[in-house]
């Protein structure tokens, strides 16, 4: 924004009414909780195909997902470090170079492309699940992680919402994509039934 | 630079993010049409996610031309059926499905796959 003076003046210093920015952050949530409720939806009602579409060099598409999701968690943790480095909460490199939101942003994009591969075999092949309680739990988080993406991306598009709420989008992303990783990989590492192959 | 080439990326995503949707609904898989209440139909929308489509094969054991082998007698994979295997990560069906359903979806197991 421009000041009487010509000068530029910070986009912070602009006020915003308080019930506008609440009605713009419940906007916000309500198009994460469509998401996920419509994801929720289809997975349930969709008849699950059993296929196994795609496994590139792995022996199937299981093992490619479970690769897969580690990749996406340890782009997840690259990105909450660059994002801490973004907010100053770590000093490490001492001058943040001037690509860092860059990298931020691609390392998070890049993730967000691994992941579709592996949220469509769920969702088309396997579905809603509530045969134990990690595939309850693990299909809940599957589709409240796009919802919760979808926040966190308005969350940066959005510049008139207070300062607390795109961290905290990031925070539960990550929150969540973890949870999913500890009831998918984690299990298939620890406890996949005997005779199926690692890779 | 690095700028231009993250921008020409995210559009991709997002064409990617779209494609995904478009495939949930359009990509029907030419065996997806049995009737849910039918042995076939049962055996998809219950067994297939992790015994594979065929039977082939998955996250769980393979069946096809092969639970026959290991349990000659149909009451033992009824069983297994019906209680699970705790430690197996095979879940218990009772409660989920008949023990007419049951049996039916267990005999496609053994001479449908």
């Amino acid at each position: 924004m421009r000041t009487s003076s010509g000068g530029l003046m910070a986009t912070a210093a602009v006020p915003q009414p308080k019930t506008s920015v609440t009605r713009t952050l419940v906007a916000i949530l309500l198009t994460g909780a469509a998401v996920s409720v419509g994801l929720g939806v289809y997975a349930n009602e969709h008849t699950p195909t059993g296929e196994k579409p795609y496994d590139l060099f792995f022996s199937t598409t299981i093992n490619l997902k479970v690769w897969f999701a580690t990749a996406v968690i340890v782009l997840a943790c690259i990105q909450v470090l660059l994002a801490l480095r973004l907010y100053g909460k770590v000093h490490w490199p001492a001058r943040a170079p001037a690509w860092l939101g860059d990298a931020h942003r691609l390392v998070g994009i890049v993730a967000f492309g691994l992941s579709l591969p592996i949220a469509y075999h769920c969702l088309w092949s396997l579905g809603w699940q509530s045969t134990t309680t990690r595939v309850v739990i693990h299909s809940l988080l599957g589709c409240i992680f796009y919802g919760a993406f979808t926040v966190k991306v308005l969350c940066v598009r959005v510049h008139s919402l207070p300062g607390w709420a795109l961290p905290v989008a990031g925070g539960v992303v990550f929150a969540v994509l973890v949870g999913l990783f500890l009831t998918s990989s984690v299990w298939f590492f620890t406890d996949r039934p005997p005779g199926i192959p690692l890779y | 630079m690095l700028r231009r080439i993250v921008n020409a990326i995210e559009i991709l995503a997002a064409l990617g993010a779209i494609v995904f949707v478009v495939m949930l609904f359009a990509n029907e898989p030419g065996g997806g049409s049995a009737a849910p209440s039918s042995p076939a139909g049962l055996f998809a929308a219950n067994c297939a996610r992790c015994h594979g489509a065929r039977g082939e094969g998955a996250i769980g054991p393979q069946l096809a031309h092969k639970v026959a082998k290991k349990y000659p007698n149909v009451a033992d994979e009824i069983a297994v059926v019906t209680n699970g295997i705790s430690d197996g990560g095979m879940p218990a069906w009772r409660g989920t499905l008949t023990a007419e359903q049951i049996r039916q979806v267990v005999q496609y197991t053994r001479t449908g796959l």
